[in-house]
């Protein structure tokens, strides 16, 4: 099906498929998915550090750019809108997955299986130092110095103070030098 | 180390570093089926409506009890040993299974997904006998956990978020 799709659409201009997406077309959403799936992924993963929940977010991404896409007006280029979408829906949804139970037992919420998805996706250098980063600083970090994000616009996407933003970014570029230096 | 390797290192890493990262597991399907389950609600009757909000006020009901309770808990004592969160979660799983018995699940395989999931509890649950105070064990049963509770409701009641 995917194969098919990008034979069909092979040869089509980005903002042609784009405006196909807006009509409706199905075909069309494939390609655009196949297209964009590994930057939206790349960037749930970082910013989740969860492989897994990096997985519903994406899915949960292009669910919502299939009812939504409408609202794309072509002014920005559409990758840069996707990536802003794309970095409000995981945090909305790594919001979400804060189970209580989590909070029962006092649980800091870090990455978890950073070795395992390091195997998994053959990850190296700064990437596999990221996963380890703690949720906030981790978040702040991937925004501000991997998605080049201001701390302004950081600070009102995690809801947080500026300063706040900027003293997570202090936070994570210190852990990350520690780290590096004690390889 | 100095200063200046860790500072190059940065800034060499966040110049090369990839901007696409391959998901292992093949996502279209799953979207594909979302899409779909999200076109259906504009044909439902009036009944099946009725019925959708009265399964919305009986969850809500619920997670409204369910987090009374905790909140009354937490401010008895600190509930971090295993037995009082696996009551908690079996109380709060049984409820969703009951909730969604009727309802078509959104997958075919959750069951043998929640098989795996309970696998990995019964595990750490074992674990957890030698070692009742151990963080990491209660951090991966927490986790689990979640993960049943997630996949149950996702494959019943899916919500998206809005852009």
């Amino acid at each position: 099906m995917l194969i098919k799709a990008e034979q069909r659409f092979a040869a089509i201009k980005e903002e042609q498929l784009i405006s196909l997406v807006q009509q409706g077309d199905r075909a069309a959403f494939e390609q655009l998915y196949t297209q964009y799936i590994n930057r939206v992924y790349g960037l749930c993963l970082r910013l989740t550090a969860d492989k897994s929940i990096a997985e519903d977010a994406s899915q949960e991404v292009f669910v919502q750019l299939w009812q939504k896409i409408s609202n794309f007006d072509g002014k920005a280029k559409f990758s840069t809108w996707l990536h802003s979408v794309t970095a409000n829906i995981t945090i909305s949804y790594l919001r979400k997955q804060k189970s209580w139970l989590q909070k029962v037992v006092s649980i800091e919420t870090q990455g978890m299986d950073e070795h395992a998805i390091e195997a998994e996706h053959d990850l190296n250098g700064l990437d596999k130092l990221i996963l380890r980063l703690p949720e906030r600083a981790r978040m702040v970090f991937v925004l501000y110095a991997v998605e080049g994000y201001r701390h302004e616009e950081i600070a009102t996407i995690l809801n947080m103070a500026v300063g706040s933003s900027k003293a997570q970014y202090h936070r994570a570029r210190n852990l990350l030098k520690e780290w590096y230096e004690n390889e | 180390m100095s200063n200046k390797d860790f500072d190059s290192f940065l800034k060499h890493s966040l110049e090369n570093m990839p901007e696409e990262i391959q998901p292992k597991k093949d996502l279209w399907q799953g979207i594909d089926r979302a899409i779909d389950f999200k076109v259906k609600p504009k044909t439902l009757n009036h009944f099946t409506k009725l019925s959708v909000v009265a399964a919305c006020f009986a969850a809500a009901l619920l997670s409204f009890n369910f987090l009374s309770t905790i909140q009354m808990q937490s401010n008895d004592s600190e509930i971090n040993n295993v037995i009082t969160m696996s009551e908690i979660f079996e109380t709060q799983k049984n409820a969703l299974l009951v909730q969604y018995q009727e309802k078509p699940a959104l997958t075919d395989d959750w069951q043998a997904q929640l098989d795996d999931l309970e696998q990995a509890e019964q595990a750490i649950k074992q674990a957890l006998k030698n070692e009742p105070q151990n963080s990491a064990l209660l951090r991966m049963l927490a986790q689990v956990y979640r993960q049943e509770l997630e996949l149950i409701n996702r494959v019943h009641q899916p919500k998206w978020q809005q852009i």
